[in-house]
């Protein structure tokens, strides 16, 4: 069952230096209980496409067109007091960096108990504070540091009471922005432990923003791969990583260090492209090794190809 | 509730509560031990300031400590009543200031655009007036009492909390707490009031004292050049006006002491001022 469903979504930044097309004709669907991993590097519009779900863009970003169906409403259509109402409750955030992302001068449990109520008026103070309590056992943090301020955690319980601040209303679908990108290795895998846990607690939805290709194969089940605003591949994790398609999906696999070193890291030639000048035709095509003439003329359609979706002419 | 608890708890971390610095002691013993004197004020001395003890221009003496001006008032008495009016006024009217200068910077600052530039404009402008001029202005207008010398007063100075407080409302809103307060379905006015203003409540409490200590100067003046309550009530400036003519016949006790405690008390709030900023300083933060 579709849950969130994404299409044709343009979203552009007006800078002084011209319009910058970050997100440009993204269509992407997420299931029920589904992990998608959303990977590109940076400047590649991962983030902007998460932030536009929610509609928390920076005032320069604006939506040109497209449309963002959760749940059967558009989100795009919604007033902001609307939208404000599936913020925390339906659709929630998790942000990169945990050591600014919690407001230094509130306890935890006042953060959690604020936004509890600021969605359900109706439970009491005392009720809130015992479902506070409750999210912070559920992601492993012992429920007396609920009177603890952010500076009393280190970094990995304050991601964690990030993700009790995010799932506290247990939310349909939780955007997690490069969660474990700020974190030690370690921690990051139990970061993305505890993610998958809730998720599959609750039937939650993950869209799992990150850098990071090899942890997003290992935790989601679907990857879908971003480079220079547009969405190139998108498909099943072990589709994704045993068999890449896409040229720009082949070379971040094989940029991948290998811990026995029994392979070669090999680069990516080049550099992303500044997007207020995108290149012409397909995007990747000034790095790409197999371009065609076609593909600095003509932007590929997206593809459909054994069960997945592929921007790229060498499978038309 | 919550706030004041989080600045307590901010203050306890920063060591405040424990080890203060000196500058900041020294401060609040200075103010603390007028507004102690200045409530005391009928236990300490016999006399009234406003009635004549038929003993005029007397020399300071164990009688009078400070002497008597020429109308025969203590000035002993008058100097520690004098304070009640000094710090009713000034005090009363930084709060209004603040009242009105952190909210319009809030708001400035949050929502920017249009209403951000017309309320900058008319706080430019009226921070392009020397704060003298300006409260001299506005109370010659509104006319001399003490109501009025406390509304020229809190117009004078709500620019320097707009101009703070919208500051630092820009770069606030624009770090990640508020960001992710926003995801999870916060609106602008929580936002602003349980995010913005108790993160910036530390500045304002430096400004405020700042302004203290500004203001009394600014009272003075005012009080100086006859703008202020009217007389015989107790006030510093005013007291200054009447014993600066009988300066230069050698009655020096006529202004030197409402003079020093004028100095005394400006100092004082600059002093819990500068060391408020120093404690609350962030790299201070860092290290301890």
């Amino acid at each position: 069952m579709t849950l969130l469903k994404i299409n044709n979504l343009k979203v552009y930044y007006y800078t002084r230096r011209g319009i910058v097309k970050a997100v440009d004709n993204v269509s992407l669907a997420i299931n029920k209980g589904e992990m998608v991993g959303l990977v590109g590097e940076s400047g590649s519009g991962k983030s902007t496409l998460g932030l536009s779900i929610i509609r928390v863009l920076p005032p320069q970003a604006k939506i040109i067109s497209g449309s963002v169906i959760f749940n059967g409403t558009d989100l795009l259509k919604l007033s902001e007091r609307e939208m404000r109402k599936i913020r925390g409750k339906e659709i929630s955030m998790v942000f990169q960096d945990p050591l600014t992302s919690l407001d230094p001068l509130q306890k935890i449990g006042d953060q959690i108990v604020e936004t509890i109520l600021e969605h359900e008026p109706n439970i009491s103070k005392q009720e809130a504070y015992n479902m506070a309590k409750k999210v912070l056992q559920e992601v492993g943090i012992s429920p007396d540091r609920i009177g603890n301020y952010p500076h009393q955690l280190s970094g990995g319980q304050r991601q964690r009471v990030m993700i009790a601040l995010a799932t506290v209303l247990k939310p349909k679908l939780i955007i997690a922005d490069e969660p474990t990108t700020a974190l030690d290795v370690i921690v990051q895998d139990r970061i993305m432990e505890l993610l998958s846990a809730l998720k599959k607690e609750y039937g939650m939805s993950i869209l799992f923003i990150t850098h990071d290709l090899a942890l997003a194969a290992e935790r989601s089940d679907k990857i879908a791969v971003m480079y220079a605003g547009h969405l190139y591949e998108y498909g099943s994790s072990s589709d994704i990583v045993n068999k890449p398609l896409h040229p720009y999906t082949k070379g971040l696999i094989e940029s991948i260090p290998d811990v026995f070193m029994r392979k070669e890291i090999k680069e990516i030639p080049g550099q992303p492209p500044d997007l207020t000048k995108p290149p012409s035709g397909c995007r990747f095509h000034p790095r790409c090794p197999y371009r065609m003439p076609k593909c600095s003329r003509e932007e590929p359609p997206i593809l459909q190809v054994n069960g997945r979706l592929v921007k790229c002419w060498l499978y038309s | 509730m919550n706030i004041v608890n989080a600045i307590l708890e901010k203050l306890k971390t920063m060591g405040l509560l424990r080890n203060s610095n000196a500058l900041f002691k020294a401060g609040i013993i200075i103010v603390a031990g007028i507004i102690i004197l200045s409530a005391l004020a009928p236990l300490l001395t016999p006399y009234s300031p406003i009635v004549g003890t038929g003993d005029e221009l007397a020399p300071p003496s164990l009688k009078h400590p400070m002497g008597t001006n020429n109308l025969g008032y203590d000035m002993f008495s008058r100097v520690l009543y004098g304070a009640r009016t000094v710090l009713t006024v000034v005090v009363s009217a930084t709060l209004l200031s603040m009242a009105i200068g952190v909210p319009l910077g809030l708001i400035s600052g949050y929502y920017g655009g249009k209403v951000d530039r017309a309320i900058s404009i008319v706080m430019d402008s009226m921070y392009a007036f020397p704060s003298l001029i300006l409260a001299l202005a506005i109370a010659a207008v509104l006319g001399a009492s003490l109501i009025n010398a406390i509304i020229a007063i809190a117009v004078v100075y709500v620019p320097t909390y707009f101009r703070m407080v919208r500051g630092q409302t820009l770069s606030i809103k624009s770090l990640l707490y508020v960001e992710a307060a926003r995801a999870l379905g916060a609106s602008d006015s929580r936002i602003i009031t349980r995010y913005v203003f108790p993160n910036l409540l530390p500045t304002v409490l430096v400004v405020f004292s700042m302004n203290i200590a500004d203001a009394i100067l600014t009272e003075a003046g005012l009080s100086f050049l006859g703008f202020s309550v009217p007389p015989p009530t107790p006030d510093w400036g005013a007291d200054l006006r009447v014993g600066h003519s009988f300066m230069l016949a050698g009655y020096w006790w006529l202004v030197a002491f409402p003079g020093l405690m004028i100095m005394l008390l400006a100092t004082g709030f600059a002093l819990i001022g500068e060391g408020l900023s120093d404690i609350l300083n962030p790299r201070r933060e860092a290290v301890g």
